[in-house]
């Protein structure tokens, strides 16, 4: 296993979000077992060759910084409420389109119960050919946002326990070894009058971690995340700009982090082309510095066939490749994995 | 006055997980758009059904046919493109936004009267007399400040055209296809980060539209409190104004009523976004907070659209709607 002192990566790494689309056979296996005509053990062993499956896809790519591709997850905030206690199932409901999730209520006190994703992190170490993978935790803020609540006196007294639950899940990772963990919260931003205690919220979440822990922020105000830059206490903001045309990236202005700039758009099953992905980056190493920059897909690519998902890993690839050439020639080739909060 | 108040369904009701389906099914080719349409109004006969066991008796029809509140009309829009997801306020629930790329105009063929059409017959099938299909759209402001405008370049001239261009004509075909009740969904009205001066127009376009069509206009807020706005609402006393008051519990909505001469309100007293059920004699509580205020014609239903809570959790909270309806008739 790879030890902070000596891990480098090349300039712009490349990495994914999280979530990648499940391979057809892994569905319609999902499906037998829901109908009983496959045991847990049997989909148990699928998911494990799923995330063989598409690390490898992410590899061929070329991608950097693998995850297990969420294959054991139908949704991001489901998949936590269900394991951790204090939650209920009445049904799903639509996100946009024809997409649903099983929205969880809160009913009880939530309570951490055993460790939910570091069997995952030492499967995907095991299989994975990178020397740093990404481990996707889904942060304290959504998982309360994005639940019904039936129990706290507040949504504040909410995010804080589950603020507590997330901390000792990253402090699980730590201890198993994980180099790089993300904290998912696309709904931080979503209410610009709790800021100031949801930003307190994900700083619990990650308090006495010492590993590189990013925050992933998508289809939200940018804005007004600006102003918590310095208070969030994270190596990294992952944020989703190719579905917004990249407009807005004055934003980017100040930032003291790094940046996962956002250059595929997963909501689109139209493949960029490398030339516009190595545009995108000449566009945002205006505002942040090439040493400060990973490369990503806007959000996990689930929702999109398989093959066009691969493909858009592919060309942002390709695309980073045309701007390491350009940076070589300026002697800039190699990176570190800060675990540090800034980087100017 | 031959009623206390009346139960309405506003806006969206919850895909039955057979339409998620029929969704799926049209997506892969299974099922051609004519076998949908005819597919879904058996959803739409199965809402009415519902409905009219639970005593509702204004209602849409679930908008099924709909993936928010912007779609598919602005596909049928001339001078928009259909962009990339964009949250709908605070929610965990995404629309393609409109991009405005060229001047406004109602394409001819849009489907949506026909749909009404369809839902009425429904209707009239299920329910006989004695009850109201409403027709749901976007309000002029919430349809310019969800847009991207590339054209235009004034936010007040956008939502103007808006109004004239897409939503009256569009109203006048659901009136001639048997529309006599249209909701207007406003939350940007109310959701505060808007000039004053697209407001004002705003209100302009509203009561234009108001006092043209010959149907009757709701207009809804939702997400936030009223009372910051409460001088927007004295032109829209025509109306019947739509108020959430699960955002609102300070109940400044009734300075509408008593300052601003809103006599006719919508009380989203049923909270869309929780699963947490209200109890009947609270929402009571407040149709009779709002009578003595001064109200003169009051529903009572959902807050906002109720694509957020899942539909068993929304066919419960339909049921209160009834519930509370009967309770104040005396049964």
């Amino acid at each position: 296993m790879a030890s902070w002192a000596e891990v480098e990566l090349p300039v712009l790494p490349t990495t994914v979000i999280g979530s990648y689309p499940r391979p057809k056979w892994l569905r319609d296996f999902i499906n037998r077992f829901r109908a009983g005509r496959v045991s847990w053990k049997q989909l148990a062993e699928a998911f494990d060759d799923a995330v063989v499956a598409v690390v490898r896809d992410q590899e061929v790519a070329g991608v950097d910084i693998p995850s297990d591709g969420e294959m054991r997850r139908d949704e991001m905030v489901e998949y936590f409420a269900e394991r951790i206690g204090g939650f209920k199932f009445y049904g799903p409901v639509r996100v946009w389109g024809n997409n649903y999730f099983r929205k969880p209520a809160v009913i009880s006190r939530v309570e951490y119960r055993e460790p939910i994703v570091v069997k995952e992190y030492l499967y995907l170490r095991g299989v994975a050919r990178a020397r740093v993978v990404k481990v996707t935790i889904t942060g304290p803020y959504t998982i309360a946002d994005w639940s019904y609540n039936e129990y706290y006196s507040s949504k504040e007294d909410l995010a804080f326990d589950l603020a507590k639950v997330v901390n000792s899940e990253i402090k699980k990772l730590e201890e198993a070894g994980a180099l790089y963990v993300q904290v998912d919260e696309p709904a931080l931003t979503t209410h610009p009058e709790e800021m100031e205690w949801a930003v307190e919220a994900v700083n619990r979440a990650v308090e006495g971690v010492n590993i590189k822990v990013g925050l992933h922020v998508c289809y939200s105000s940018y804005e007004v995340l600006r102003p918590y830059y310095d208070r969030l206490n994270v190596s990294q903001l992952a944020l989703e700009f190719a579905n917004r045309g990249f407009r807005g990236l004055r934003v980017l202005k100040g930032l003291n982090k790094e940046l996962g700039f956002g250059v595929v758009d997963v909501h689109s099953r139209r493949v960029e082309t490398p030339e516009e992905v190595a545009r995108a980056i000449g566009k945002v190493m205006r505002y942040v510095r090439p040493e400060c920059l990973y490369i990503n897909p806007d959000c996990g690519l689930k929702l999109l066939p398989r093959g066009v998902a691969k493909e858009k890993l592919r060309v942002m690839v390709e695309g980073v490749k045309i701007v390491r050439g350009r940076l070589r020639r300026r002697g800039i080739e190699k990176v570190v994995l800060r675990r540090g909060t800034t980087c100017e | 006055m031959g009623y206390v108040a009346r139960a309405t369904l506003n806006g969206s009701y919850p895909r039955y997980p057979g339409v998620a389906r029929l969704y799926s099914r049209l997506a892969s080719g299974k099922l051609s758009e004519d076998g949908f349409g005819r597919e879904v109004l058996k959803y739409v006969r199965k809402l009415f059904t519902q409905l009219k066991v639970s005593g509702v008796e204004f209602f849409t029809d679930g908008m099924f046919r709909w993936d928010d509140i912007f779609n598919p009309l602005i596909r049928f829009v001339r001078g928009v493109e259909v962009d990339g997801l964009t949250r709908f306020y605070d929610n965990n629930f995404f629309f393609r936004s409109p991009v405005v790329r060229g001047r406004l105009g109602l394409r001819e063929g849009c489907p949506i009267p026909t749909w009404f059409r369809e839902s009425l017959r429904v209707a009239a099938e299920v329910f006989g007399n004695g009850s109201t299909l409403k027709q749901p759209l976007p309000g002029p402001i919430t349809l310019a400040t969800n847009s991207v405008d590339e054209f235009y370049g004034d936010p007040a001239t956008l939502v103007h055209e808006w109004g004239s261009e897409v939503l009256e004509p569009l109203i006048n075909e659901l009136v001639r296809a048997g529309c006599r009740v249209v909701e207007l969904h406003e939350p940007s009205l109310t959701w505060g980060g808007v000039k004053q001066a697209v407001l004002s127009s705003g209100v302009k376009v509203l009561v234009e539209i108001i006092e043209s069509v010959k149907a009757d206009v709701w207009v809804l807020t939702y997400f936030k409190p009223v009372s910051r706005f409460r001088r927007y609402f004295s032109e829209l006393s025509r109306a019947v104004v739509g108020v959430d008051l699960t955002a609102d519990r300070g109940r400044g909505y009734l300075r509408l009523i008593k300052e601003c001469g809103v006599g006719r309100v919508m009380l989203g007293a049923v909270d869309s976004r929780n699963t947490l059920m209200e109890g009947v004699k609270e929402v009571v509580r407040e149709v009779r907070a709002a009578l003595r205020a001064g109200a003169t014609e009051v529903y009572v239903g959902n807050n906002a659209p109720m694509d957020f809570i899942p539909e068993v959790v929304a066919s419960r909270k339909v049921k209160l709607l009834g519930r509370v309806a009967r309770y104040l008739r005396g049964g």
